[in-house]
């Protein structure tokens, strides 16, 4: 939140020399309120059973000033019951610069920008974006999210047409820009300790044409963690990912699946710093199936799968080293959905989760029996709206 | 008869309201065949030079007009919302701007006529206001 300031004053510094009111300017933004009810969890609903601390909103400012120049920028609130605590932060903040190389573009912009992994991420804020509520978590983990989502730092852009279609890509380099919700949804609690960031590589790829979207995400980030009780040890949580992405269109309808692969090596935190790194190859993917429908009606069906170590996929292994059970070392998500958009600018959503196993509920590295079971559900609601001047 | 007339007057309103927009472009756009595989590129932000090095500038009437939605459905052959969700996209991760929205036909005509690498559409082609019609292109169009 201290941020917003200091950004806010460099957003004005930076636009500042361009006075000229008469360049084109562009405004968009939305708001969300939705409701979670969940059993036999903690994750989002915290102590209660459920929650209406879900809204979110954004608001968007583009402008290029001269040709080839844009600024953008995006200021957006969001709570999320317990995962996510209401905050004002800038969501995007940066100058870029594009120019015209055949049929498409190349470009570069530096600042502070969203990631790109996966289909979802740089939108995953956004109701009207996203496929559902709560993300497919074995790549969209909420948990992680505050790690991955805005980088400061540089992006080298490019589109181009080929295929009937246009390809766009993206190379970032930079630092991870994170908050007190990754303490929490890390740690269990932002007193025992904070998470800083260290470095983020990404390069992505994407092709969409009228039927086929694919895509390709390498991404490597790190946060470092330094403990303020002793029951924890300073160290650090890196993560290594591929993202497989592929999206199928047919008549009404669509069949989406993405596959994440990778290593997430973690040196300290609940582990003395003598021993070694610890290194999960873990394993998330889902498929999705959903139908387009006539009165803008969507609905939809998931199966999104976790495995925290792929040599491990039961958690026996898990069981065994940490006496804790093993279905927080997996997590099996069925999700049934319906999006209905009650004209251009409303959206209504609802979802079900049907879930087994607790690999990516909050707090990662504490997890609880007692609160957490084996099987669980929970069902979401949410209306939002949005502007466009 | 009387039947027959009622029959004949609803078809005929059925008919007026079928006529499919229109794509319309600023005379300094490059008169080339656009498919509509290129347009739903252009209109999907996805596309943003003329091959000449001319920005394109793209304009709409109201995502929920009628016009917008049959412009939609007709020459691009898409859903409205699909196409919006490619703005949204583009919109909120920073990395693009939408399609300008203009009130009515009498705006787009007057905008497209002033702005060059201009493209955006009528219902129909007599609302033109003298800028080119690029409907024989698309229909020649897979």
């Amino acid at each position: 939140m201290k941020r917003v300031p200091s950004r806010f004053f460099s957003l004005v510094l930076l636009l500042a020399p361009f006075y000229s009111w008469s360049s084109e300017w562009q405004f968009n933004g939305f708001v969300g309120q939705g409701y979670i009810a969940a059993d036999d969890t903690q994750l989002v609903v915290g102590e209660g059973d459920t929650s209406f601390n879900i809204t979110e909103a954004a608001f968007a400012v583009s402008w290029k000033p001269i040709e080839h120049i844009r600024i953008a920028s995006a200021l957006s609130y969001r709570q999320w019951g317990s995962l996510a605590e209401g905050d004002v932060n800038f969501d995007y903040l940066f100058i870029e610069y594009s120019h015209q190389v055949a049929e498409g573009m190349l470009g570069i912009r530096g600042g502070l920008f969203k990631n790109e992994t996966g289909f979802y991420s740089s939108t995953r804020n956004v109701p009207f974006t996203r496929p559902s509520i709560m993300l497919p978590q074995s790549i969209y983990s909420d948990y992680f999210r505050d790690a991955q989502l805005h980088i400061e730092g540089v992006d080298l852009f490019g589109m181009h047409q080929i295929w009937d279609g246009a390809v766009d890509w993206h190379v970032s380099v930079g630092k991870v820009d994170v908050t007190e919700d990754l303490d929490r949804n890390v740690m269990g609690s932002a007193k025992l300790g904070s998470f800083d960031s260290e470095r983020y590589y990404s390069t992505d790829i994407e092709f969409q044409n009228d039927y086929l979207r694919l895509g390709l995400t390498y991404f490597d980030a790190e946060v470092s963690y330094l403990p303020s009780m002793e029951d924890y040890y300073p160290g650090d949580i890196r993560l290594k990912k591929w993202v497989f992405s592929g999206q199928f269109r047919y008549m009404n309808f669509e069949f989406t699946a993405e596959y994440m692969t990778g290593d997430r090596l973690i040196n300290g935190l609940a582990f003395p710093p003598m021993a070694d790194e610890l290194v999960d190859s873990g394993i998330g993917y889902y498929l999705d199936l959903r139908a387009y429908l006539p009165h803008e009606v969507e609905l939809f069906v998931r199966f999104d799968k976790h495995i925290d170590d792929k040599d491990d996929t039961d958690g026996k292994e898990y069981e065994a080293v940490t006496g804790l059970p093993a279905y927080f070392a997996y997590t099996d998500d069925w999700t049934f959905g319906a999006r209905w958009f009650l004209n251009n600018d409303w959206l209504l959503a609802a979802e079900y989760h049907w879930v087994e196993g607790a690999s990516w509920v909050t707090p990662i590295v504490a997890p609880d029996p007692s609160t957490q079971s084996q099987h669980w559900s929970m069902f979401a609601l949410q209306i939002s709206y949005r502007f466009q001047w | 008869m009387r039947l027959l007339a009622t029959w004949m007057f609803v078809l005929y309103l059925f008919c007026a309201h079928s006529t499919a927009a229109q794509v319309i472009v600023n005379d300094s756009a490059i008169d080339f065949p656009l498919p509509a595989s290129e347009l739903r590129l252009i209109f999907s932000m996805q596309k943003v030079y003329w091959p000449d090095g001319q920005k394109i500038q793209v304009l709409i009437l109201t995502p929920g007009s009628e016009v917008h939605k049959e412009f939609c459905f007709k020459p691009l052959d898409m859903m409205p919302y699909m196409l919006q969700r490619r703005w949204d996209r583009l919109v909120y991760s920073g990395t693009g701007e939408r399609p300008i929205i203009l009130k009515n036909e009498a705006e787009m005509q007057a905008q497209i006529a002033r702005t060059p690498g201009s493209i955006g559409y009528v219902a129909d082609p007599v609302l033109s206001g003298g800028n080119r019609v690029t409907r024989s292109l698309y229909e020649t169009s897979p």
